[in-house]
């Protein structure tokens, strides 16, 4: 039954391929760390009742060995063979528990993996993209990754080994308390004490391990200092200088872990002393010898058989809860990262295509947002793009342009104000339609390792090789696909690595081909290699016709054909109007940035192009 | 993994490993025969022998002090060890920054060395206590009490003396069965994860995306794939691993059994069966705990291969005398170079005559950066030779080019400090006035206005607090003041405005009086007044060479572009730049 259910609900998020055309009204709850195990919970059970047969299993043949030994001596050797027999089997059975737990563990793993993974996928399709673009995707990626690496060493490892190493110890405890209760101690009040002073070696040393990874992570930075800047050092001669920067960080590197490893040394030597076999073997024999008695010293030998282990395993089970807590804490992270709340769909939502031809203009009225509770980005922004006209965002870094650019792609919804299209809010419409009817271009073109023909109709499955290969001539990428060996063939990333211009007209061929009457742009020009800028602002050109085109500029060249241009300033519109109108207020925010920074120069005090929108700073 | 550390380290701490390596070793053969002893020990408290009693016991307890002594000792040493690896494998990865050939870097070389020394090495320096303990322990202490056993009883002991290389086999069969569907899985899960990576990244677009478009069904294709790829390597692998593990069982079953059966038929006394059982019950205890311990071995030993491959990567030939060259002409001679297997430059050969400026012009990719890498002796080319003066690069030494050649590249890199601080690291003793000349010809004076702090201004960690046009004129006027006879620049007015562009060319083609220039260029229009202008092809190759006139006149590549460019161009640009 566990396992049913556990692949039905796998199944489902296998398969689920809703595509932003979801229309849950209702915000689903928050997910909890122990709602991402349920689907195997009954499978794990069951490892762990193998691991319960292992442990047991394990301790019979010890059980049996000291049997044997007491009834070494018998005239009858029947109990003998009974007992070489039992031990056998039972060894057998903790050779295959053991195994079975160990595989049917990684099983459950990969479901788990797979249900994990599969439900971030399927988060990902409705988390507000906003969200994304905060962060790196390599980043979330990799921090799920990292999260799933840990509960598969939980699940996959840790319960079964947990269990052994726990139970194994207890129940030989247990039975050489029985025989025996002075070996018991002898066994178990060294682990104890061991473990004491564990806790106060780490306690003590918390802070010199932190000194230590701060000099860690020093380290790495000033490795990454030497070798970018290892050929101007060479240039410029330099290189004693930065050699010696480096040789300081090392030895305050290896410093602070000796000075830390030095703490722990006393603390250390303690419990090896405490641990080692050899040591709790001469304390037992010391016991054993004082006892006085007849015959087979068999509390010594049940004390040796039974007891000697011990150390060793709940060494292996402390080391295991430590797997076992990141584990858990990786399912709460895991939780967390899914129960981000999804963009609100509209229950009822407005189908742009429906009512007749689309009035294509986009309003922004009275618009202010802000990320989380801080300051607002951008105050009270009201402004018009009309109907198949380009109106050009410019203003400094930090004045709101990305801000607005991303408001207006529905990467977030405004805090107050609302933003329509053809007079509908873009709150009112479905994921889906939205975005067949905004294309955005920005600094990543977002093309996918496939085929450039899957790439340029992915939103419309229908097009045709000639409607893809019309709007690739629009888009001036055409005759370099046709030079290409496997023309529209061709998998992007496997069989070829675009230019940044070439990629940026590929994905203007994709917008020709959505047929989408608004665009928002961050200038493409910018990041297009120097000898694709003409291609690229020739298919800007031709994709800007009759669309409702907003465009973050970058450069005031590019801002000269617009037909509006709105300044932004501290996130308010400070001047807006046409281009030569602005020109002639010679005081104006507009003909100041003109003179200072002439046609070319890029408009901001950092040379990196905007914020992170919609890329990854390492694409 | 050992050997690779013991080639990694230096002298002082091999010495350290060694010593650890002996006291572990002595450690380890004591715990073994106080094992062994219990034999007599168990016999005589059986026999009531108290004077044998005695005698064993104090057998045990001097191993049992030397063992603890010794363990002690050996753990100081381990830590002290470990100390002594991460400051050897560290001094190592420096002095291997500092010589390898600059070409050796590449985009993710700094990301790939930090890894290294923060995680990596660290990993490397728990190999004393970690790895090299316990493993030395659990061979040695098994061998150790089997050979007792063998002393003993030979039946018995040569069972267990059987199970090592059986043990050795089978965990090698792990290492190799898993190798190959190991394999399949990271190239499944690698796949997975950039297909993840891709879908976050492009939701924008899938969002807008036709349910029947590919792109839609990438990801899951490629996480069932990773399912399926672990679901495999999981049963090879399992195989294995039960195959070692039901191995150390039947080791321990089959050698109690037997002295079980010996002491049957009467073959072994009670005492001695007593004594097996005892000793076998607890052979396999450290051999359990090294193999444990396996998993960590994997990524220290991924860094000290890395650091092997780096140790083992050869450096540019050095002259022993460098030959310094009078004359400062430069001649590329049928010179091929690329990476990877493929040339990016191919059979390139002209001459640059001393006090000229030459420019280097040509599409991405035509290999315009490589030239100039090759040039300051970032690699020596695959094919041909690149002389100065008429000497050819490796007989003039690094050093020497270094001293000779300036380049200003586009990814400038700045120190942590004051604008005028990196400037001066050219020439720390320069003048003021030469300091002025510099700035003023590199256009950082006009941009030490808009900076509160003018020269003073910091510039951040790699200079990134200031803008890219800014950086690259801070590194044009470091260039500048440098002053060498050589100076090769790589498109250095990409990120600034006309007028600034406009005062940089001044300035560059006043250099030539004194110096050779090479630039490389993207905007024709700036070095029109070239001396030379080299002109590459898409295919790396030198298409065509002269003056800007006599290739106008030839109609060629240059031409093409020349004609294409001119319409890009404002009317102002045009204006501000030739006046």
């Amino acid at each position: 039954m566990g396992t049913d259910r556990a692949n039905s609900d796998v199944g489902k998020a296998r398969t689920s391929t809703s595509v932003g055309t979801a229309t849950t009204a209702a915000v689903p709850p928050a997910v909890r760390p122990a709602d991402l195990l349920k689907p195997v919970l009954g499978r794990l059970y069951g490892v762990a009742m193998l691991s319960v047969v292992t442990a047991v299993a394990t301790v019979i043949p010890l059980l049996c060995v000291i049997e044997i030994a007491d009834h070494a001596g018998d005239e009858s050797h029947t109990r003998l063979w009974i007992l070489a027999g039992i031990l056998v089997i039972a060894a057998a059975i903790k050779g295959a528990a053991s195994a079975g737990a160990g595989f049917y563990g990684h099983v459950i793993d990969n479901d788990v993996q797979l249900y994990l993974r599969s439900s971030l996928i399927a988060h990902i399709r409705r988390v507000p993209l906003g969200w994304i673009d905060s962060r790196r995707s390599s980043g979330i990626v990799a921090g799920v990754e990292g999260d799933v690496a840990s509960v598969h060493h939980m699940v996959a490892h840790t319960v079964h080994e947990t269990v052994v190493a726990i139970l194994v110890p207890v129940i030989s405890l247990v039975a050489l308390f029985i025989v025996d209760w002075q070996f018991a101690l002898i066994a178990v009040v060294p682990v104890i004490v061991t473990f004491l002073v564990m806790a106060v070696m780490l306690s003590t040393g918390a802070q010199k391990q932190q000194t230590y990874n701060r000099a860690n992570e020093n380290m790495a930075a000033s490795v990454v200092e030497f070798v970018r800047g290892i050929s101007v050092m060479k240039a410029f001669n330099v290189t004693a200088a930065g050699m010696d920067r480096y040789a300081d960080r090392r030895r305050s590197l290896v410093e602070a872990w000796s000075d830390w490893s030095r703490q722990s040394n006393v603390y250390l030597a303690l419990i090896d002393i405490l641990t080692s076999p050899v040591t709790i073997l001469l304390m037992m024999c010391a016991v054993g010898v004082g006892q006085t008695r007849e015959g087979t010293p068999i509390g010594l030998i049940a004390g040796i058989v039974l007891g000697l282990g011990l150390a060793a395993s709940i060494v292996a089970a402390a080391m295991n809860s430590e797997a076992l807590i990141s584990g858990i804490s990786a399912l709460g992270a895991i939780a967390e990262v899914l129960s981000t709340e999804p963009v609100p769909e509209p229950a009822e939502p407005v189908n742009l295509g429906g009512a007749g031809p689309l009035d294509a203009t986009v309003v922004m009225e009275d618009v202010t947002f802000g990320y989380g509770a801080g300051d607002p980005v951008i105050q009270g922004i009201s402004i018009e793009f009309a109907a198949g006209t380009t109106t050009a965002l410019v203003g400094a870094s930090g004045a709101g342009k990305s801000t607005v650019a991303t408001l207006l792609a529905r990467f977030h919804d405004p805090t107050t104000g609302r933003i329509t299209l053809g007079g509908h809010d873009l709150r009112e419409v479905a994921t889906g339609d939205l975005y067949r009817h905004i294309g955005v271009v920005f600094q990543d073109p977002l093309l996918l390792s496939m085929s450039l023909r899957d790439n340029i109709r992915i939103s419309r499955a229908s097009a045709t090789d000639d409607e893809i290969m019309d709007a690739a001539r629009r888009a001036h990428i055409a005759d370099d696909i046709l030079n290409l060996p496997n023309g529209l063939d061709t998998v992007l990333g496997v069989e070829v690595e675009l230019s940044s211009g070439q990629a940026q007209r590929v994905a203007i061929a994709r917008a020709f081909v959505t047929r989408c009457p608004v665009l928002i742009l961050d200038e493409p020009t910018a990041y297009a290699d120097p000898d694709s800028e003409e291609s690229v602002r020739a298919a800007v050109a031709e994709l800007s016709r009759d669309r409702t085109v907003i465009m973050i500029a970058h450069r005031l060249s590019t801002v000269a054909g617009a037909a509006q241009i709105v300044v932004l300033d501290s996130g308010r519109v400070v001047e807006r109007g046409r281009p030569e109108d602005l020109l002639k207020n010679v005081e104006g925010h507009y003909a100041k940035l003109w003179r200072a920074y002439g046609a070319d120069a890029e408009i901001s005090a950092s040379a990196a192009p905007i914020d992170a929108i919609g890329g990854d700073g390492d694409s | 993994m050992i050997r690779d550390l013991f080639e990694l380290v230096d002298e002082r701490t091999r010495t350290i490993l060694g010593r650890l390596i002996g006291l572990t070793s002595i450690a380890a053969i004591c715990q073994g025969m106080a094992f062994v002893a219990l034999f007599p020990l168990l016999s005589a408290i059986i026999d009531d022998d108290e004077s044998g009693v005695d005698r064993w016991f104090f057998v045990i307890a001097i191993l049992a002090a030397v063992n603890v002594v010794l363990s002690v000792i050996a753990g100081s040493v381990a830590r002290s060890g470990s100390a002594s690896l991460l400051d050897s494998l560290l001094t190592t990865l420096g002095q291997r920054i500092l010589s390898l050939p600059l070409g050796y870097f590449r985009d993710a070389t700094a990301g790939r060395f930090s890894e290294m020394a923060s995680s990596g090495i660290g990993f490397a320096a728990a190999v004393p206590h970690a790895v090299i303990r316990p493993v030395i322990s659990g061979v040695l202490t098994p061998a150790t009490i089997a050979i007792g056993v063998a002393v003993i009883d030979w039946r018995v002991g040569l069972t267990l003396l059987i199970a090592a290389p059986l043990i050795f086999v089978a965990y090698r069969g792990i290492g190799r069965a898993t190798g190959h569907s190991d394999r399949e899985h990271t190239a499944a899960a690698a796949l997975a994860t950039s297909r993840m990576i891709e879908f976050t990244r492009c939701q924008v677009v899938l969002r807008a995306a036709d349910e029947n478009s590919r792109g839609v069904g990438l990801v899951e294709e490629a996480l069932v794939g990773q399912y399926e790829a672990f679901g495999r390597a999981t049963k090879t692998q399992g195989r294995a691993v039960a195959r070692l593990g039901s191995l150390v069982q039947a080791v321990f079953t089959a050698a109690v059994v037997l002295a079980v059966v010996l002491a049957i038929t009467d073959h072994l006394d009670p005492v001695t069966l007593i004594a097996l059982l005892i000793v076998v019950t607890r052979f396999t205890d450290p051999i359990i705990a090294a193999g444990v311990l396996s998993g960590g071995f994997s990524q220290g030993r991924n860094t000290l291969t890395d650091l092997k491959e780096l140790l083992d990567t050869p450096g540019l030939s050095e002259p022993l005398q460098p030959v310094v060259p009078r004359r400062y002409d430069i001649e590329f001679r049928d010179v091929s170079a690329g990476y990877g297997g493929e040339y990016v430059i191919n059979d390139v050969g002209f001459t640059i005559p001393e006090n000229s400026l030459v420019a280097i012009v040509g599409p991405s990719g035509s290999g315009k950066t490589t030239l100039i890498r090759l040039l300051c002796r970032f690699a020596d080319p695959d094919e041909g030779q690149i002389l100065i003066g008429g000497v050819p690069l490796p007989e003039i030494g690094t050093a020497t080019v270094n001293s000779l050649v300036t380049p200003l590249f586009q990814d400038t890199f700045l120190f942590d400090a004051t604008i005028e601080e990196n400037i001066r690291i050219a020439r720390p003793n320069a003048t003021t006035e030469e300091l002025s000349r510099a700035i003023a010809a590199s256009a950082v004076e006009s941009m030490i206005g808009d900076l509160p702090g003018a020269m003073a201004t910091n510039v951040g960690e790699g200079g990134t607090s200031l803008s890219g046009g800014q950086r690259q004129r801070v590194a044009l006027a470091r260039a500048l003041l440098k002053d060498s006879p050589v100076v090769l620049l790589d498109e250095p007015t990409a990120s600034v405005d006309a007028a600034t562009e406009a005062a940089i060319i001044d300035a560059l083609f006043a250099l030539r009086d004194a110096h050779t220039v090479v630039v490389v260029a993207h905007r024709l229009h700036t070095v029109r007044d070239a001396d030379l202008i080299i002109v590459l092809g898409a295919d790396g190759r030198v298409v065509e060479s002269g003056t800007h006139d006599e290739l106008i006149a030839a109609g060629g590549l240059y031409r093409e572009h020349w004609d294409r460019r001119q319409v890009g161009l404002t009317p102002t640009e045009e204006e501000r730049v030739h006046g």
